[in-house]
């Protein structure tokens, strides 16, 4: 997989990679800082949220510790004030009762004073009582007498003394405590009772619950719920609360994972009752409200994220531009070095930061030295080349000369001086062309002018054993061409074709323009040349070849090659016993365009 | 040269601008969601909302849980299935969400909601038997509540004692299952006579407990029993009226049966936890998966109830909802 990321790595470009890098490392960044920002958050958020339950618990606290202590204050001030000493038959109980629950009623269902067999003495508010109820089998009255010296506090359940019209039914918390009842002179056990207005303190948890996160309940020193926003359905068995396990627990907040859930508990016990407030918030509930933040959080990121990206594009694409624009122009020279183009220095890119038109200036002053290394190369060549030639066509001048002296001597030993003064007098003419001021390219006019001293020349020696015409458009006389070309073909023409032909021989020099180009050919009526022969005339081989020299035709066509490139140079067509034409082709070019040509260079 | 693309550009610009659309419309759907709170109805049969404050109370608890919004609509009469059809109709066009019925006639209502593809959730509290696709009831097991309360008669009377049975509102699927059940419990056992009173569905409770009082007066008995809230009602009314002692065993969950129960003549009441079932019925409403998730396969409870044990811990919770 590393591999594969690397390699795809490798194939992408420059700005790709850093920008990738880049966006990568700013992704990495902005995600650990989000997620660190947002845990931060949470665990701020639950904290607070810890420390305001505590306050809420606290308050609630205070709240209830208030209203019980009013309720026992009741109970205090109804027994100390007015049961204790007092003749049960004194009517001051009653009365005093009565104007106790009257200044309390708002929060008490009911006072009862009852003997200790569960006869009620005083009441308040006066109501008849249920028939058939025997106090003495109530939890409270039982409990009472459990916990002598103390206030009993019950939970809350249905008070079951008195008959309630329209079906009515109040749920109250019952505080019971034993009393010292005095019945002319003796004293009797009996119970005060007071209920509490179970909907006082659910009202008070009410207020608490409603709005804000999570809830808190009330639970007494067992466990039994004695207020629970949900008490109901944790009656009927459809939700369930953890408050055995927090009646246990000493006061203070802690963490529980309860039913699957993750919840923050706060918990405090109330004074005297031992009662329990208790305050959870489900974590769940915390991260309801942190979805908004955690929303706006991605949103801000993503934005960031974005605009960051965008920016690291933009950077990787100031920065690498340059150096793919100086990529590309190298690219484009190296194409064009390819397919032989010369070599353009100022193709290179120049430009981006310094460091980058340090290199394209490097790399163009080294494409510079680069083309003037060829350039030498080539015209090194090229001279070498051409003196080569020269040195070749050296070769004509003895070869040549070799045999026209060689006839003059024969004509001299043969008395034909007239004929040998023609024959010297032509060899000195053509030496006067040959040397042409050392210019190498001559007109064709010039050229045919040698080639007939030459045929001159041949024809004596040969005591005209053959016949020779001479056919030259004069539209092409002033062209150019090399000096030398049309001699070494009439040679061969008279050598290989009419040497031996006793009179018949003809040989035809023509000259004319085809197809905007210069053609003059050597035709013989001669013997022909074989195949096999022919197609080796002009190769290398050819130089190694024959009579004389034997370099004649290659010589030739090599010159014609290198002065005039392209397709110009010889063309042999050859039948056997019919004969052979040579035709040497040439570019038409007017001897001044040449040398006005030659002399810009 | 090439020209540098602007192909990643325009992707960044699209993911970019499609990214905040989202966030608006998901902070926008947020903010719209606040406001369109999900409303359940509660249609219920009779023009006593006490009646169903106890399962009114289960059922706004799941709703409040749900962040959702309950309503509870009584009607005109007892038993004018056409009267509820009606109100189902007005409340699926009002744009409740979710709809919970206490059917008043179980035939009518099934065919009418089955006739009419009803696409919101419906929850049926009470037996509904032959319900179609999705449609659920939330209820106790009738029958057994039936047979138990039967045994219970039995248990507690003499073999010879003449028992009247009140057969009314049995076309509600509960009712008659109940009577089933209790019938079938008294072939199991031995009593003396048994009177049936029925065959009248009245629109009124003042209706129901003029036939009941008749009844009495013209037939002797010593046991009655009733399987519904509001013939329970009528005879205790009925009893009242006439000044008359007879033992009642009785299925209700009315504040006036319970009244009756320890004073004066309720033997024993079977209570279903109506809480529960309200509960229950508003979880399935509004989350159905969440719902099965959590109670499948749950029964509803119910207790028989008397004097003697009425007031314990538990019943207290059961009898006497903490708000009155």
């Amino acid at each position: 997989m590393i591999e594969l990321i690397r390699e795809g790595y490798k194939k992408r470009s420059l700005q790709w990679a850093i920008s990738l890098s880049f966006t990568a490392i700013s992704i990495i960044s902005i995600a650990s800082m989000a997620i660190a920002f947002y845990s931060h958050s949470i665990r701020t958020i639950r904290e607070n949220t810890i420390k305001e339950n505590g306050q809420i618990v606290d308050q609630v606290s205070w709240n209830l510790n208030s209203y019980i202590r009013n309720m026992m204050g009741i109970s205090d001030t109804m027994y100390y004030s007015v049961i204790k000493n007092t003749n049960l038959t004194n009517e001051k109980i009653s009365k005093e009762m009565n104007l106790l629950y009257e200044a309390n009623k708002d929060n008490l269902t009911s006072i009862v004073c009852a003997t200790g067999d569960g006869a009620i003495v005083a009441a308040s508010p006066v109501s008849s009582r249920k028939a058939g109820v025997d106090l003495k089998k109530q939890e409270w009255f039982q409990k009472a007498f459990d916990e002598i010296e103390n206030i009993h506090f019950s939970i809350p359940h249905v008070q079951n003394i008195f008959d309630n019209s329209n079906y009515r039914y109040y749920w109250v918390v019952s505080l019971s405590r034993s009393v010292e009842l005095t019945y002319f002179g003796s004293v009797k056990e009996g119970v005060l009772l007071v209920d509490m207005n179970y909907s006082g303190i659910e009202q008070m948890f009410e207020k608490v619950n409603d709005g804000g996160v999570g809830f808190v309940y009330l639970c007494d020193s067992d466990g039994r719920i004695i207020y629970h926003p949900r008490k109901k359905a944790i009656y009927s068995g459809l939700v369930m609360e953890n408050n055995l396990e927090h009646a246990k627990h000493p006061d203070g907040s802690f963490s529980e994972t309860f039913d699957g859930e993750e919840r923050d508990v706060v918990l405090k016990t109330v004074g005297y009752t031992g009662w329990k407030i208790i305050s959870v918030t489900p974590a769940s509930e915390l991260a309801l409200d942190m979805g908004q933040m955690r929303n706006y959080l991605i949103m801000v990121a993503v934005i960031v994220l974005m605009l960051i990206v965008l920016g690291n594009y933009i950077i990787s694409y100031v920065v690498t531009d340059p150096i793919r624009k100086l990529e590309e122009s190298i690219a484009y020279l190296e194409e064009g070095v390819a397919n032989d183009d010369v070599m353009n220095e100022e193709d290179i890119f120049i430009g981006g930061s310094h460091e980058i038109r340090h290199l394209g200036r490097t790399i163009k002053s080294m494409i510079r030295q680069m083309k003037k290394l060829t350039d030498d190369m080539v015209r090194e060549q090229k001279a070498k080349r051409k003196s080569e030639l020269d040195a070749l066509q050296s070769q004509i001048n003895p070869h040549f000369l070799y045999n026209t002296l060689d006839s003059v001597v024969w004509m001299i030993e043969g008395e034909r001086y007239k004929d040998a003064i023609s024959m010297v007098t032509a060899l000195a003419q053509l030496f006067r062309i040959s040397l042409s001021k050392g210019n190498n390219i001559i007109t064709i006019h010039d050229e045919i002018v040698h080639a007939r001293n030459y045929l001159n020349i041949q024809k004596v020696r040969y005591k005209n054993k053959f016949t020779a015409s001479i056919d030259i458009d004069p539209a092409i006389e002033n062209c150019a061409t090399i000096k030398l070309i049309v001699q070494p073909l009439l040679e061969n023409a008279i050598y290989y074709g009419v040497e031996h032909m006793d009179g018949e021989g003809e040989i035809t020099l023509r000259g004319y323009e085809k197809d905007g180009d210069v053609f003059i050919s050597v035709s013989d009526n001669g013997m022909g040349i074989p195949e096999e022969t022919l197609s080796t005339l002009l190769t290398d081989k050819a130089r190694s070849r024959g009579k004389g020299s034997g370099i004649g035709l290659w010589n030739v066509n090599q010159r014609i090659q290198i002065y005039f490139k392209g397709d110009y140079g010889l063309i042999i067509e050859s039948e056997l016993d019919e004969g052979t034409t040579v035709t040497i082709h040439l570019p038409k070019i007017p001897i001044e365009e040449y040398r006005r040509e030659e002399g810009g260079k | 040269m090439k020209r540098i693309s602007n192909r990643p550009f325009i992707g960044a610009a699209i993911v970019f601008i499609a990214f905040i659309v989202i966030m608006l419309l998901q902070i926008g759907g947020d903010e719209a969601n606040k406001d369109e709170e999900t409303r359940v109805s509660m249609i219920v049969y009779g023009d006593d909302s006490e009646r169903w404050e106890n399962m009114r109370q289960g059922a706004a608890l799941a709703c409040q849980d749900k962040g959702a919004d309950i309503s509870l609509i009584t009607m005109l009469s007892e038993n004018d299935a056409a009267e509820q059809e009606e109100i189902i109709g007005r409340e699926i066009e009002d744009g409740a969400d979710a709809l919970i019925i206490a059917a008043c006639s179980s035939e009518r209502i099934r065919e009418y909601i089955d006739s009419n593809r009803i696409k919101i959730p419906i929850i049926f509290v009470e037996t509904m038997e032959q319900l179609s696709g999705k449609i659920i009831d939330i209820s106790s097991d009738d029958y057994r509540m039936g047979y138990e309360l039967g045994k219970e008669m039995l248990d507690s009377e003499s073999d010879i004692v003449t028992v009247a049975v009140i057969s009314e509102n049995t076309q509600r699927d509960s009712v008659a299952l109940r009577e089933k059940g209790f019938r079938d419990a008294l072939s199991e056992g031995q009593t003396g006579k048994i009177i049936n009173w029925s065959g009248n569905e009245y629109e009124n409770l003042a209706g129901t407990r003029v036939f009941i009082q008749r009844s009495v007066v013209s037939e002797a008995t010593d046991v009655i029993v009733t399987f519904d809230n509001s013939t329970t009602d009528a005879l205790i009314d009925a009893l009242s009226n006439l000044n008359m002692d007879r033992k009642v065993y009785s299925i209700s969950t009315s504040n006036k049966a319970v009244y009756n129960l320890y004073n004066k003549d309720i033997k024993a009441l079977m209570y279903p936890d109506e809480f529960s079932m309200g509960y229950l019925a508003a979880k399935y409403a509004l989350d159905r998966k969440d719902a099965q998730k959590m109670y499948s396969g749950k029964e509803i409870e119910y207790r028989i109830v008397k004097k003697e044990n009425m007031y314990d811990e538990d019943n207290q919770t059961l009898l006497f909802p903490f708000v009155n």
